[in-house]
């Protein structure tokens, strides 16, 4: 046996890593090998001696910190989750060449409704935009994902007119559905060179319940470097909120007073 | 782990439960500085979860956890361009030193500065096998070589430290 063979197994001893045979054979060898027994006590002293570099315990800040970081962590995840919906439901609309027939269905459909609306008697009202009036009916849909395509719907118009903004923010404020309300604020982010839309983002702040609602507006008015947001936010803040989202409030109020 | 992995995020605190004092215990060790391991504890749970995807069925935890625990440590010392560590070995005395135990802390001292003079591939892996009771298997994962490397190095590190004691 070789000399690291050797200490190698008398390091395996002293932790404990050996089968009682084993055991029993180191035992015998330091019994009749003197040498073997210098060896042995040698590696133990130095081995035995390292138990004098201690550690402290571990304080209990980092697990606050590491509750902390779950629950943000926790919410990203279910923010992102959001996002697969959204894109799912985006995906919905991306074009697709095998389904010709049905996009033509649709177009001439599109085009014989536009005919109608045109040549229609003068004295029905007529809709600005067939294709609004039609998200418009979506965002009453009592189903959430009808609701969602409907929002979803809206980013595919070229214009928005003023009544599908008001629906979208009716969605944004009182929708049931915490998706719904996400996509919703996406949607609206999306127009917000319309300074209507920025006004109404900011209104609707102190108007959502949900947390990861308001951790989205607040990443939102972040996003448009919006300052008239600072006011609601604080206004947010002097409820009683989980310790994260104070923090992302707090910080984000922070950010834009620096803006 | 393989809960967590499967969505269950919150098992995540188990895991801490349970090893958030080993760990502390490795990075102490290799960075001799409490604030900075206890930041890099943190770290490393984050990227456990971060990574989850990477942990396999078949896979020792311990391993893997330690494994994303030396990354994180070397992307720290990358960062902060950092070479001496362990010179910088907190020696205040611990709570029950306190009592004019003055024998002990120097001992201690003399330890850690012997522990300091290893070089680094032998100090890890005598933190690995001493400290954190990883079997040779472990380690040899965890450094990505082979369990024979492992056991070579432990050799030469009580070898020198052996010497160290003899003077």
């Amino acid at each position: 046996m070789e000399e690291i063979d050797i200490e190698i197994k008398i390091l395996d001893y002293l932790q404990g890593r050996l089968s009682g045979t084993e055991r029993k054979e180191v035992e015998h060898l330091q019994q009749i090998s003197p040498a073997f027994a210098a060896k042995f006590s040698e590696v133990k002293q130095v081995w035995e001696g390292l138990d004098l570099r201690e550690v402290p315990d571990i304080s209990a800040e980092p697990t606050t910190g590491f509750e902390a970081m779950l629950k943000t962590f926790e919410l990203e995840q279910e923010h992102r989750k959001t996002h697969t919906v959204w894109r799912q439901l985006a995906a919905l609309f991306v074009y697709r060449p095998k389904y010709n027939w049905a996009y033509s269905v649709l177009l001439i459909s599109m085009g014989a409704l536009g005919a109608w609306l045109y040549l229609k008697p003068a004295d029905t009202p007529v809709p600005n935009d067939p294709q609004q009036t039609s998200v418009l009916a979506m965002l009453k849909n009592a189903d959430a994902n009808g609701r969602l395509k409907a929002v979803n719907y809206t980013q595919r118009l070229r214009q928005v007119n003023s009544k599908v903004i008001d629906a979208l923010f009716l969605t944004l404020n009182t929708d049931p559905n915490e998706n719904v309300r996400l996509v919703t604020l996406d949607a609206l982010v999306q127009l917000a060179d319309d300074p209507k839309v920025r006004a109404g983002l900011v209104n609707a702040i102190i108007k959502q319940d949900s947390e990861l609602v308001q951790a989205a507006l607040a990443d939102a008015m972040l996003q448009l470097q919006e300052k008239k947001s600072v006011k609601s936010f604080k206004k947010l803040l002097e409820e009683r909120k989980s310790p994260i989202i104070q923090k992302k409030l707090e910080q984000t109020v922070q950010q834009l007073e620096t803006i | 782990m393989l809960q967590v992995k499967n969505g269950d995020l919150r098992k995540m605190s188990l895991l801490y439960q349970r090893y958030r004092q080993p760990l502390f215990a490795y990075l102490f060790h290799q960075t001799g500085k409490r604030n900075e391991s206890e930041d890099l504890v943190q770290t490393v749970f984050y990227l456990m979860l971060k990574n989850r995807h990477t942990f396999s069925a078949d896979g020792a935890f311990r391993a893997w956890m330690y494994q994303i625990a030396r990354n994180t440590l070397i992307n720290s010392i990358k960062k902060n361009n950092r070479i001496v560590y362990q010179a910088e070995f907190e020696t205040q005395p611990l709570e029950h030193e306190l009592e004019h135990n003055y024998d002990h802390q120097e001992a201690r001292a003399q330890l850690n500065q012997a522990i300091a003079r290893l070089p680094d591939d032998q100090r890890e892996v005598l933190i690995l096998s001493k400290y954190q009771e990883l079997s040779y298997k472990e380690i040899a994962t965890v450094l990505k070589t082979t369990e024979g490397n492992v056991k070579v190095k432990v050799f030469r590190a009580i070898q020198v430290l052996k010497k160290l004691h003899k003077k």
